[in-house]
């Protein structure tokens, strides 16, 4: 009896445990919805996990540290919590993009951040910014990031692919390019 | 840092903490370096602190953080020569890319002192004062004496002092580093560092002065920055206490007056070095540190125009109430003094185009747009914005 109250404890804790955890699941083709928030046409095959830091989704086909593609979208006073920066709604699209990269540059304490470009954007028919960057980690090995980001409302909507320079960035930054093109924001 | 370099730092303080501890006797063996005696580790744990040093002074030629000048190395260096001549050999002064008001001593004799401190020093005692003190701690062993104020050399050293893990330095290299920064050190170990460096400063000939003026920069970026106590400071010497230290030890000086300033020669050799720095911290978004540092007249005459430019881009920046106006003025003010880039017109426009001036902002885009650099890449943004003021005036007219 004892041995199976034990079990039964187990069991129901690898319950409420892999309830509590995020999972992975494949992306089907056609348009991926995040209810009253945003639609947007994923690659296939990829696997995406939702609800990430609560604000967003991650996809990645190889997993995140080999590439990664994450949508976020966070309440003016949450998107740039390191460098306190206010963003309104009068906020110029070339403004969001100079604190974006300042708030990443904040981040990353004294790891040197290159920006190779900067460029307006549309996304979702709003006015944006694709700022394209870099850095090299602790093993010398360099990566690659390039982020849209836009104004909605009240809140910063930020598409973004990163991935080691090495084989990665390429292989699938064109496959981001492309759902960048789908996003809509509802 | 993120929060896992953050745990591991934390682990590693722990250790660092037990196996100083398991030096038993460290703070009643260790005894100051003396002219008289060669600059060698005396213990085993003093020669596992100095290995250590040696791998961060690695960790740090490797990872690109290094300022490598070697006029500027030189130019360091002849001053800490002045300052500790008997220990001239060991002793090497390095400057760091890293855009926080910080310097710190290893254990091995490295120095580093951050762009972020060069950029607002305003003269040479300045610096010296700052070498004299980092240099105090490392003739002293303050590494090798540090014990109970590791933790809140942690929380400084997180906090942005140095953050060095971020850098691509190993954590426990940066934990070593946060123990060794200008800050870092015990209340007793910091006032023995400022009361024996004052007197180094003084015997080279060095204006006394100038010292509490060092301590008064780090009060008006802590300020900025809004860091709160409770950290290091809680248990530390704090700032305006050095700075009353410093007064009074130059209250029995009658001398001050005829010993070094050297201002000419620090601003001249720094001048490249300073804009950079500053450069740095706007685009981290250090808003209203710039803001601090460049509404001060003295500090602002000596940035000359680009100092004046950056004033204005800070607040721009910083967005808030009343800054628009502030923002225009310091522009002005810049362009007065005879700057005329394409960043003065581009800041100019947007500040114009957000009031919804938009015959200036135009005036100031097509400005911009005669400077700017074809390949310059915020071109596309202000060809948007003029485009659509064009529309307005257009619908204006019509």
């Amino acid at each position: 009896m004892n041995k199976l109250i034990k079990i039964s404890l187990v069991l129901a804790f690898i319950t409420i445990a892999s309830c509590a955890l995020p999972t992975w699941t494949r992306v089907e083709s056609g348009v991926y919805v995040n209810e009253g928030n945003f639609s947007i046409v994923l690659p296939t095959g990829w696997l995406k996990i939702e609800n990430i830091d609560k604000t967003g989704i991650l996809v990645s086909i190889d997993g995140p540290a080999l590439q990664s593609f994450t949508i976020k979208h966070e309440n003016f006073d949450k998107a740039f919590g390191t460098t306190k920066t206010e963003v309104t709604t009068d906020t110029l699209s070339y403004e969001l993009m100079e604190y974006y990269i300042a708030e990443y540059k904040a981040k990353a304490g004294n790891r040197v951040i290159e920006v190779e470009s900067k460029e307006a954007a549309m996304i979702s028919g709003k006015e944006g910014f694709r700022v394209g960057m870099w850095y090299k980690n602790q093993g010398g090995l360099r990566f690659k990031q390039v982020t849209y980001g836009c104004i909605n409302g009240s809140e910063i909507y930020t598409l973004t692919y990163h991935a080691p320079v090495l084989y990665y960035f390429d292989k699938n930054v064109v496959e981001f390019e492309a759902s960048v093109k789908t996003f809509l924001i509802l | 840092m993120n929060p896992v370099n953050n745990c591991i730092v934390a682990l590693l303080f722990g250790l660092l903490i037990t196996s100083c501890a398991a030096l038993t006797g460290c703070t009643t063996t260790v005894t100051a370096y003396t002219a008289d005696k060669a600059i060698e580790p005396d213990s085993e744990g003093e020669q596992r602190l100095w290995s250590l040093a040696n791998k961060f002074d690695q960790a740090l030629e490797k990872s690109g953080s290094l300022y490598k000048d070697p006029e500027l190395e030189e130019y360091l260096n002849n001053i800490l020569n002045k300052l500790f001549p008997e220990f001239g050999d060991v002793m090497h002064a390095r400057i760091l890319k890293a855009p926080v008001l910080n310097a710190m001593a290893l254990p091995n004799g490295s120095i580093y002192l951050n762009t972020g401190l060069l950029a607002v020093m305003e003269n040479e005692a300045q610096l010296a004062t700052v070498l004299a003190h980092e240099g105090e701690h490392f003739v002293q062993k303050h590494s090798a004496k540090q014990r109970e104020h590791i933790i809140q050399a942690a929380g400084w050293g997180t906090l942005g002092g140095i953050a060095l893990a971020g850098a691509g330095i190993p954590p426990e290299l940066a934990s070593l580093a946060a123990i060794s920064s200008i800050t870092g050190y015990s209340r007793e170990a910091e006032t023995e560092s400022d009361n024996l460096g004052y007197q180094r400063l003084k015997k080279a000939g060095y204006d006394v002065r100038q010292a509490p003026q060092v301590f008064r920069h780090m009060i008006r970026e802590v300020e900025a920055e809004e860091i709160k106590q409770p950290y290091f400071f809680s248990t530390h010497p704090k700032l305006q206490k050095r700075v009353a230290n410093f007064e009074s030890l130059n209250k029995s000086d009658t001398n001050g007056s005829l010993r070094v300033i050297g201002e000419k020669e620090y601003l001249d050799t720094f001048s490249q070095l300073r804009l950079k720095a500053l450069e740095a911290k706007l685009e981290r978004g250090q808003y209203k540190v710039l803001i601090a540092l460049l509404s001060d007249d003295a500090a602002n005459t000596s940035y000359g125009s680009i100092g004046a430019f950056l004033l204005g881009e800070s607040y721009r920046l910083r967005g808030h109430e009343g800054d628009a106006e502030l923002a225009m003025k310091a522009f002005l003010s810049a362009q007065q003094s005879g700057l005329n880039t394409a960043g003065l017109y581009k800041g100019m426009g947007l500040i114009e185009y957000k009031s919804g001036h938009i015959d200036k902002a135009a005036e100031a885009f097509v400005h911009y747009l005669k400077l700017a650099d074809e390949n310059e890449p915020e071109l596309s943004f202000i060809k948007i914005y003029l485009k659509k003021i064009k529309r307005e005036q257009h619908e204006q007219a019509d």
